[in-house]
């Protein structure tokens, strides 16, 4: 018993020392968005100002936006493009399977800087300019992989029979990929989406290299604010950020349980 | 409510035959089972039945039409699987209607339908759950009646029992039979358990590596048995097997490898051939031996050990060497069997039963 007490109390130190370490940063910044002082000295006296001027920062705003507005649209066209790739692959052989699981889960293990890079010089090599819509490629080519382990992870545990059944009751392929397919897919395409969507809002090398110019994105705004003089408005922004991130979280942890639940037999 | 044929029906995966060339006419109306161990074809024949899997050889008619280009959705089946596949997003009450709204029916018809439908099967008060909010058993019924309202020309049932316990399946088996026979509707069970093939349909059809071995009411199939294969695969039996010596007068002699066997019964083979018999266990009578003579036709032996098993009392008697069971239900015995007892073992002449070499 004794003994047990003891790894107990031993667990709950190390647990709070990772906590610490995981967010103690975080937590930090969050307290000196609230902090009067511009160089994030101490003593710490409490007050919005970092806010009202984040909210009057057009380019800051503006950067916002345009990672918002691609972060959007890469997490939905991942989805889409995942949901058809794992409904197809169903189809394939096993051996072609492999093949092209290899092939989209390949930008997961190469480094985004040299992804950014090299299709960077690609867009070069082929006589284009830089714009928006390569750089909406970029990540969805980056973002992807993770839409598809989300999605995959649901698929597999999908029973097939579902399916079946729905044809044997007489619906035609629309109306069971409609009714029956797609229900069940939706907790996997919510959260899949939602990943795809940090992986793109988070992503800085990619829209660094191939970003137009007049453009921006927060990560490459928040990078250029430290070069030339940072201002607590950036820690401001950053808690705004998690507290979004942190409310979408919570939405779709939500949808998730009662999905979660309705699909698996759970507590009877 | 069709009448069923397969006729050559035949399904290749790569080089492996799993159904071959199986021939089958199911009457309108008529309970039927096909049995037989895992891997035997008696899936896919039920898939082919459906339109799950396209034949590669052969045809799969209703009512005398082929069905090979009809579709799934238009062939008006009815399915249970192992799992159920209750749609997880819907009530009872959604899972039962789908298939009335897949077949047009009428909005203002369905919520009667689907009542009347759970009401068959005592869900009714169960309409607004959702599928896990259910127990095994009445996941089955759920998934019975969704199967049932759409009033199915084949029912298809795949092992549609095995995932409950073991008196729920038994309290299921006939409740199940009710409900199929008050439908009147032409069903195939899919099963391995024989006990369930023998209460819930009029005919068996045994599988064994994707061929049928035979076909026939439950008692033709249990009584007498065409082969080896089926003779095991329901119920058990003790074999025995050799060159037939001479046969007559109730008695039948056979050379063993190492000896000569007199065995109670009758045969059509003449001397000389290789012959098989079966005897089931539950028929073999056992009485200790008393003095050194052995009745001519009966079999001399030891138990060689005793299986209680509640209702029933199994002895593996050794005679000679070859290990013979026989079985007793419990209150039929005047007195308990002892290990190491000599033992005499005989049987009414009709119950040797000659199976095909």
């Amino acid at each position: 018993m004794s003994n047990n007490n003891k790894t107990g109390v031993l667990g709950k130190i190390l647990i709070i020392l990772v906590l610490l370490y995981l967010y103690a940063p975080i937590f930090v910044l969050m307290l000196l968005s609230f902090n009067e002082s511009r160089y994030n000295s101490l003593p710490f006296a409490f007050t919005l100002d970092w806010y009202r001027d984040l909210a009057e920062d057009r380019a800051l705003m503006e950067a916002a936006k345009n990672s918002m507005v691609l972060a959007l649209i890469t997490g939905i066209i991942c989805v889409i493009l995942g949901t058809m790739f794992i409904l197809g692959q169903r189809y394939l052989a096993r051996r072609t399977e492999g093949i092209f699981n290899s092939i989209v889960m390949m930008p997961m293990s190469i480094p985004w800087l040299i992804m950014g890079l090299s299709s960077l010089l690609m867009i070069r090599q082929l006589g284009f300019e830089k714009n928006m819509i390569f750089v909406a490629l970029g990540h969805i080519v980056i973002s992807l992989p993770y839409s598809l382990l989300v999605l995959r992870a649901r698929i597999s545990s999908l029973d097939k029979s579902l399916e079946e059944m729905s044809a044997s009751l007489g619906a035609g392929p629309l109306t069971t990929f409609r009714r029956i397919t797609l229900p069940a897919l939706a907790p996997a395409m919510i959260a899949g989406g939602f990943l795809s969507f940090m992986i793109s809002f988070d992503n800085f090398p990619i829209s660094y290299f191939l970003m137009p110019s007049g453009y921006s994105t927060l990560p490459i705004e928040i990078q250029l604010s430290i070069k030339f003089g940072f201002t607590p408005e950036i820690n401001a922004l950053s808690t705004v950020i998690i507290g979004f991130s942190l409310v979408v979280l919570a939405i779709v942890g939500l949808i998730m349980r009662s999905n979660i639940k309705s699909l698996v037999g759970g507590d009877n | 409510m069709a009448r069923v044929n397969l006729k050559n029906i035949t399904k290749v995966y790569g080089s492996n035959t799993v159904v071959d060339h199986i021939n089958l006419d199911v009457e309108d109306g008529s309970l039927v089972s096909i049995l037989g161990p895992s891997g035997c074809g008696k899936t896919t024949t039920l898939r082919m039945i459906a339109g799950f899997e396209i034949p590669d050889d052969g045809e799969v008619l209703f009512d005398d039409q082929p069905v090979g280009r009809v579709p799934v959705n238009k062939r008006n089946i009815g399915m249970v699987f192992q799992s159920y596949a209750l749609f997880p997003h819907m009530t009872v009450a959604q899972n039962v209607a789908y298939g009335l709204e897949q077949h047009g029916v009428p909005k203002s018809e369905i919520p009667g339908r689907v009542m009347d439908a759970l009401e068959r099967v005592h869900m009714a008060e169960y309409a607004q759950r959702k599928p896990k909010q259910l127990s095994g058993g009445q996941q089955q019924r759920v998934a019975l009646a969704r199967a049932l309202v759409i009033r199915p020309s084949v029912m298809l049932l795949d092992e549609c029992l095995s995932a409950l316990d073991k008196k729920l399946r038994v309290e299921m088996q006939s409740e199940l039979r009710r409900l199929l026979e008050e439908s009147k509707v032409t069903t195939f069970f899919v099963t391995h358990d024989q006990e369930e093939a023998m209460t819930l349909s009029d005919r068996i059809v045994v599988m064994h590596d994707g061929i049928i071995e035979q076909t026939g009411t439950p008692r033709e199939v249990y009584e007498s048995p065409r082969n080896r294969f089926v003779a095991d695969f329901l119920g058990k039996a003790d074999f025995f097997e050799g060159k037939l010596v001479s046969a007559g007068n109730g008695i039948v002699t056979i050379a063993t490898e190492n000896s000569e066997l007199t065995l109670t019964g009758s045969t059509t083979a003449a001397p000389g051939e290789d012959v098989l018999f079966a005897v089931r266990p539950e028929h073999v009578i056992m009485n200790p031996a008393v003095g050194a003579e052995t009745p001519v036709g009966a079999l001399r032996g030891k138990i060689n050990h005793i299986i209680y098993s509640g209702n029933v009392i199994s002895s593996i008697v050794d005679c000679g060497g070859m290990m013979v069971r026989t079985e007793a239900t419990g209150g039929s015995l005047s007195r308990e069997p002892q290990r190491g007892e000599e033992v005499i073992l005989s049987w009414e002449p009709d119950y040797l039963i000659q199976l095909e070499k």
